[in-house]
């Protein structure tokens, strides 16, 4: 999700459809503009230079499920 | 004894000392509140299942077990209300969902488990936001909890029940949850303490989840000595959820009334008390007299720069929508007629967030916590305003309300802080205000005793609603 526009209903329909939920036209109408009210929020995450070292993904192969976390 | 009328306005504190002299019953105390319940209720909703007869067939064990001189502590004989997502064995726990009306567990949640162990006496399940999410939707198919200082507002979400009943002596505490503010906002909005525990301190073992990166559980009390003595029995690890801490639990009791002298307390009055038309003039008015009584009381009250603060608004909802969607999408492909509205909407909104936003907004949480990491190794605390605006109305309430307005609350969640609300006043129109109180983590016990030293200094804690 990107850009601060309003999104067209035909590529929100394509959106939806993505998901492979099956929504009412009304259903859609409703969820139109607040996806365009997150769309706004999210560009500005996008916007924003983190830097390579700002990892948001890690993987600690001590802990495992059942596996107690330190601290 | 003191009479049915006065009962439900004891503090868990007031009540212990007299049921461990045997000078108070736990069944007479019980059953006030089930008086008290009874009488109430049907105006507040704050209840989707009352346990009469088995409340006061655990009242009367407790009674017998402290006559015997077996008194197990603090919570022994203390009436106390679950948020409707607690697992419970053999009691319906529905999450106000139709997808769980039916649903009856066979296991306690872990908490659950160590409340019933303490001795606390379970009076019921109660209302909440369906799946702790949405709002007060009249879609839903379960009670809409009403906030007891005006009926006509909402008493904050999604643990909303929990804050209703404990705000109007419907039950002497209740546990709450939080993914983004559930605890904290309810607590608020309807004048009581709580607090959301640091991330992994609290097992989540047994409770229906919304987020499993953002969710905490936690207890909602009048005073602050009483969310102390519910979170001694619910912290600590536990091996049905590895996502707990190992460390061992303090006494958070211990250390309470040791006063906040020479404690540094930061305030980033660049997020929380910035000109915003969407954040109340009445909550900042009411929190800035608050932080001027912390100094008073010998803290050191200064301002500090959490930049990251200005995209968690933008990153919370990304985090907890995309996981709340991944939890419920079967349901919302097989059986969306069987949620509410606001749920609904919000949870299919989940499903059109982008592996990318997600992604981007796990780094930003990530320069968040590194960044309140280094303030708070030059203050003790963070204190705001726990919520932007007071309580709105019940009629003006939308599954996108909160959404529109700035969370204060929601950062402590991305970031696994704990983090606390007690009252710090009024609104001219009579509605509560909570101070935020958030620190290091597994450090409840800074946060418990500033909480404390600020409640004994004010008189906000001993009001209660003319219900």
């Amino acid at each position: 999700m990107a850009g601060s526009d309003a999104i067209s209903i035909d590529d929100f329909r394509l959106l939806v459809a993505r998901t492979r939920l099956t929504l009412s036209d009304e259903q859609i109408e409703v969820l139109r503009p607040m996806y365009d009210h997150y769309a706004r929020l999210t560009a500005t995450l996008h916007g924003l230079d983190l830097g390579a070292e700002d990892l948001a993904v890690t993987f600690a192969p001590a802990v495992a499920p059942g596996h107690a976390v330190e601290g | 004894m003191q009479s049915a009328t006065e009962l439900h306005h004891l503090t868990i504190q007031a009540a212990q000392g007299l049921i461990e002299e045997r000078q108070l019953s736990p069944v007479e105390l019980t059953q006030a509140f089930l008086d008290r319940i009874e009488q109430r209720d049907d105006t507040l909703q704050a209840y989707i299942t009352v346990l009469a007869d088995d409340a006061l067939s655990e009242a009367r064990i407790a009674e017998a077990e402290i006559t015997r001189g077996n008194y197990k502590g603090p919570l022994h004989g203390i009436p106390i209300a679950l948020k409707d997502l607690y697992d419970t064995e053999g009691v319906r726990t529905t999450a106000s969902s139709r997808l769980l009306a039916d649903r009856v567990p066979s296991e306690d949640a872990t908490t659950t488990a160590r409340l019933k162990a303490s001795g606390a006496i379970l009076l019921g399940k109660l209302a909440m936001h369906e799946f702790a999410l949405g709002g007060p939707d009249p879609t839903c198919g379960f009670p809409l909890p009403r906030n007891p200082w005006n009926i006509e507002y909402v008493p904050g979400g999604s643990s909303s029940g929990s804050g209703v009943a404990v705000a109007a002596g419907l039950c002497m505490a209740s546990l709450g949850s939080c993914t983004g503010g559930s605890i904290r906002g309810p607590a608020s909005h309807c004048g009581v303490v709580g607090l959301k525990p640091t991330y992994g301190l609290v097992s989540r073992y047994g409770v229906v989840p919304l987020a499993w990166t953002l969710d905490h559980c936690g207890p909602l009390t009048w005073s602050v000595e009483d969310s102390a003595f519910m979170l001694q029995v619910i912290a600590g690890h536990d091996p049905k959820d590895p996502t707990t801490s190992t460390r061992a639990v303090p006494d958070y009791s211990a250390s309470i009334a040791h006063g906040i002298e020479g404690l540094r307390i930061g305030v980033p009055r660049h997020f929380f008390f910035r000109d915003d038309p969407r954040i109340s003039k009445d909550t900042l008015a009411a929190v800035e007299t608050a932080l001027g009584v912390l100094e008073g009381l010998g803290a050191s009250v200064v301002e500090i720069e959490v930049p990251m603060l200005e995209y968690s608004g933008a990153a919370h909802p990304v985090l907890m929508l995309s996981e709340a969607f991944s939890y419920h999408q079967k349901n919302l492909r097989d059986r969306p007629q069987d949620f509410g509205d606001m749920a609904r909407s919000r949870f299919l909104m989940g499903g059109l967030f982008s592996s990318g936003d997600y992604v981007q907004a796990q780094r930003v949480r990530n320069v968040l916590n590194r960044e309140f990491a280094q303030v708070l190794e030059t203050v003790d605390l963070i204190a705001s305003p726990t919520m932007s605006n007071p309580p709105g109305r019940f009629d003006e309430a939308t599954s996108m309300g909160n959404s529109l307005r700035p969370s204060f609350t929601s950062p402590f969640n991305m970031t696994g802080m704990p983090a606390i609300s007690v009252p710090c006043g009024f609104t001219p129109s009579g509605l509560p205000v909570g101070l935020q109180l958030a620190g290091r983590p597994f450090d409840e016990p800074t946060i418990l005793r500033a909480a404390y030293a600020y409640q004994q200094a004010t008189p906000w804690h001993t009001r209660r609603p003319n219900i």
